[in-house]
């Protein structure tokens, strides 16, 4: 899996590309760990992710968590194709 | 004179040879038949012998003086006739000739004497001959043969009436004076004596020999020589023998002690012969009546019987066959009237032959019998065969299901049975039964049964309810008390859900998990006992390749002839050893990847689709059956042998990974393919993808505990193209861990433990059947998912 984080200010973006489960989701973790310092809002672009799994959706979570300390938001870029995912709307946005 | 008896061995209508024809000089019964006209050689070469004989006889005798003159001892005076009587006018010839010539060398008589003497000598040689043929002219059997008394006495009549006239007219011829009468009496009965104690003997020599009789030509019927003497003969013969050497001894005796005078030799020999002749009377004449007496009483009375019996059963047999029913089974008598013992004997020959004329009559009532009872149950076999199936082509074309029966009653008919049909849109049903004890009894309650559990099955949903309501069924009406056990299970072969129910049937050999073992099932009450018993319905689950043999007890309990069982782990073992064999053969048959024997720590992937080469149901009822065949060996098959086997048909891809996080990838590879193809969709594989991370990390994650050793997950996944759906199996040897046993709830997601969750709910959304079992350390989870 790919990260493209593109920062503007505290306006941070990740473009994702590949799988996202559980193998390839601690690296995301992983990164949003460093770098979730300071950052306002995050956007996350789903649009080249073929696959997101249960793992890859409690990063999500987390990184969700993290953000609303400090007020911050969280949001997903979901293609509206008829990406496979796109099924899984109600699971990913469960809170 | 001649009365009518049947000849021995003589049948009507065999070689007979034309009428009229000259029997040749051969034996009847050996020689091919010869020219009609006889040769001349024959009758030369016997007037030539007869010649011979004679005049050697004569001259031999005549060289003794004592023997001549007036006493006249000619032994060949019974040449002559005798000769005549066999071979005719060769011999009647040879012998006049003959004597002729010894006449011309002692006798120093006139050529006129001569010849009267020759003319004399014909007529005496030839008289008995066409006297006894007149005489017989329309016997069945004229030929000079002794078989009977009155045959006897002609000749002896013959012999007699011939001297008497020869002298009488040799007396006239030369014109003797009245008292030479004494010696021409001598001389004639000489002759009587030479053809009785002589001439009869020789006479039957000849009949008996291999010469034939030369008869004249108002004689038709052809001679045979018959082999055995009759009683008759014998006496006869025996008879003259024995009185002809008795008057030899004393003739012998007398001339030893007569002086060598000439008168008193005479006188004595002279009065040796008139004793001779008078004491011929009283001895011959009782041995007449005697024969006579014989001969009807007894001799002929057991020919008939004897004729009789040869031809008996040949013309029961024909009469049978015409449809006569009025045959007479009794001796015809045929004119003679049995008695004494005779008369014992020919009742008890008819009392035998109506006995056993019964006897037959009731065998064959009895074979018509049976061979209706046999036909009977030849249709009542194959009723019994057709009603169960033996072509499953449908159901496999239909579902996954590659299924085999077999059924062999003990006898004609049996109380075994299977069944398989369909129930609903996707179940295919399993019947098996056994009806106490074999034969048509069984058969009967046997057709009973698999028809009602057919019926219930159909309608009734649940399996427990069916049997209960067909065990009432059969308790009705059920006066001879039989029962029967049965198990029955229906195969959703969408799911490989089974379900199943037993009434008291052994239970089914189960292929699961690759393991060979017995169904576990509740018993239950055989049917037909007691109508208040309920059933309950059991289940299982069944994976692709895994599948079912039903049999009954005729397998497990064939027994050989040291009287032991064949047993349920004989058979296990039996099917165990074609599963082991033919998995290697598979591996080695299909391409280059082998996979190693224990996958420890290197993961890898299943090379295509082996399944079709795992033992076919056909084949493990094959084997299985020639296993309990050469296992009972020569004893006779004890009880009906009845199998029925099933398998779900479909490719299986196996995996085995380590179980480890980043084998994830490896899973993914191995889905990719299997989600591929008509009716899946790209959805569908990310689905699929999501619950095997899912259940595949639990296991990684939770399935061993510290200190637990990381044992490898193996993973089988089916395609089942007709019916439109996708099987996974997942199995590890994890503690354990039902993944269902959990609710799926909402999901806080502060919640970080991971017992039940997401992955629960992922599961039971996008699987259309998940199950979970634990068997031999392992967790298995099956699951379903219907093409999308």
């Amino acid at each position: 899996m790919e990260i493209k984080a593109t920062k503007n200010g505290d306006a941070l973006e990740v473009a994702l590309s590949g799988r996202l489960d559980t193998n390839t989701s601690p690296d995301l973790e992983g990164y949003l760990r460093e770098n979730l310092e300071g950052v306002a809002s995050l956007a996350i672009d789903l649009a080249d992710t073929q696959y997101v799994s249960s793992a890859g959706l409690r990063v999500f979570l987390f990184a969700h968590k993290e953000l609303a300390k400090v007020g911050a938001g969280l949001r997903c870029a979901i293609p509206t194709s008829t990406s496979p995912t796109c099924s899984t709307p109600r699971v990913s946005r469960k809170s | 004179m001649e009365s009518d008896r049947p000849e021995h061995n003589e049948m009507p209508a065999t070689a007979v040879r034309d009428v009229g024809e000259v029997p040749v000089a051969s034996v009847a019964s050996e020689a091919p038949q010869a020219p009609l006209r006889p040769g001349w050689k024959r009758p030369l070469s016997v007037f030539a012998a007869c010649f011979i004989v004679y005049l050697a006889v004569l001259e031999g005798f005549l060289a003794v003086p004592q023997f001549n003159d007036i006493v006249q001892i000619r032994p060949a005076s019974a040449l002559g006739p005798v000769f005549g009587l066999f071979f005719g006018l060769p011999g009647v010839f040879g012998c006049a000739t003959a004597n002729l010539v010894s006449d011309i060398l002692h006798e120093g008589a006139t050529p006129f004497m001569l010849a009267g003497y020759f003319v004399i000598q014909v007529m005496y040689n030839g008289l008995p001959r066409w006297a006894w043929y007149l005489v017989n002219a329309r016997s069945p059997r004229p030929y000079p043969r002794f078989d009977s008394a009155s045959k006897t006495a002609l000749y002896m009549a013959l012999a007699l009436v011939d001297s008497v006239c020869v002298n009488l007219v040799v007396y006239l011829f030369v014109g003797a004076s009245p008292e030479s009468g004494p010696s021409f009496a001598t001389r004639g009965l000489n002759n009587v004596w030479m053809l009785l104690y002589i001439g009869l003997p020789l006479l039957y020599a000849l009949e008996r020999g291999p010469l034939t009789p030369n008869p004249p030509r108002w004689i038709h019927v052809p001679y045979r020589n018959i082999k055995k003497a009759n009683l008759t003969q014998r006496f006869v013969i025996w008879f003259v023998i024995a009185s002809a050497l008795l008057m030899l001894l004393v003739s012998v005796v007398v001339i030893a002690f007569a002086s060598g005078d000439e008168e008193s030799f005479q006188a004595v020999v002279r009065t040796m012969f008139h004793e001779v002749a008078i004491l011929t009377v009283p001895i011959f004449l009782p041995m007449f009546v005697f024969l006579h007496i014989l001969e009807r009483r007894f001799t002929r009375p057991i020919e008939v019987l004897a004729l009789d019996q040869q031809t008996f059963i040949e013309r029961m047999e024909s009469d049978v066959e015409q449809g006569r029913r009025d045959t007479c089974i009794a001796v015809d008598e045929r004119g003679t009237k049995p008695r004494y013992e005779i008369a014992e004997l020919y009742e008890s020959t008819n009392k035998m032959r109506r006995d056993m004329v019964g006897f037959i009559e009731r065998l064959y009532n009895v074979t018509a019998e049976r061979q209706r009872t046999a036909t009977e149950l030849d249709v009542a076999k194959q009723i019994q065969m057709s009603a169960v199936p033996h072509d499953f082509d449908s159901l496999t074309e239909r579902f996954a299901l590659d299924i085999a029966g077999f059924m062999r009653p003990a006898r004609e008919v049996g109380g075994d049975f299977y069944d398989v049909f369909e129930v609903g849109e996707r179940g295919v049903a399993f019947v098996i039964g056994d009806v106490s004890g074999k034969g048509v009894p069984a058969a009967l309650f046997m057709m009973r049964a698999q028809s009602l559990l057919r019926q219930y099955l159909l309608e009734t949903d649940d399996l427990g309810t069916a049997f209960t309501l067909a065990n009432r069924q059969l308790c009705e009406r059920n006066d001879a008390m039989l029962f029967v056990t049965a198990f029955a299970c229906v195969v959703d072969t969408a799911t490989g859900e089974v379900r199943f129910a037993n009434a008291g049937h052994n239970p089914p050999v189960l292929k699961q998990n690759g393991k060979l073992g017995y169904l576990a099932c509740r018993p239950g009450l055989v049917l037909g006992a007691m109508d208040v018993v309920k059933y309950r319905e059991g289940s299982f689950a069944c994976s692709p390749g895994e599948g079912l043999l039903l049999y009954t007890d005729g397998v497990s309990e064939a027994a050989n002839a040291a009287e032991e069982l064949y047993g349920e782990d004989r058979l296990l073992q039996t099917l165990a050893k074609l599963d082991g064999g033919v998995v290697q053969g598979a591996t080695a048959s299909t391409a280059q990847d082998e996979r190693p024997a224990s996958a420890d720590d290197s993961a890898v992937v299943a090379n295509g689709c082996r399944a079709a080469a795992a033992s076919s149901a056909q084949t493990a009822v094959n084997s299985l059956v020639a296993s309990v065949d050469a296992f009972a060996g020569e004893a006779p098959q004890a009880d009906d042998i009845t199998m029925l086997a099933f398998r779900w048909n479909l490719p299986v891809a196996r995996l085995t990974l380590p179980a480890d996080d980043v084998e994830l990838d490896n899973l993914f590879a191995f889905l990719e393919p299997i989600c591929e193809g008509e009716g899946r969709t790209p959805k569908m594989m990310a689905q699929m993808m999501l619950v095997c991370e899912e259940v595949f990390v639990n296991i990684c994650h939770y399935g061993f505990p510290d200190g637990q050793p990381r044992l490898p997950v193996d993973i089988e996944a089916a395609v089942d193209e007709r019916a439109g759906c996708l099987h996974l199996v997942f199995s590890d040897q994890g503690i354990a861990y039902d993944p269902l046993s959990h609710d799926a709830k909402k999901v806080d997601p502060a919640d970080e433990q991971r017992k039940g969750g997401l992955g629960i709910l992922l599961m039971r959304k996008y699987m259309d059947d998940l199950r979970y079992t634990r068997a031999d350390g392992r967790n298995i989870l099956r699951m379903t998912k219907r093409f999308v």
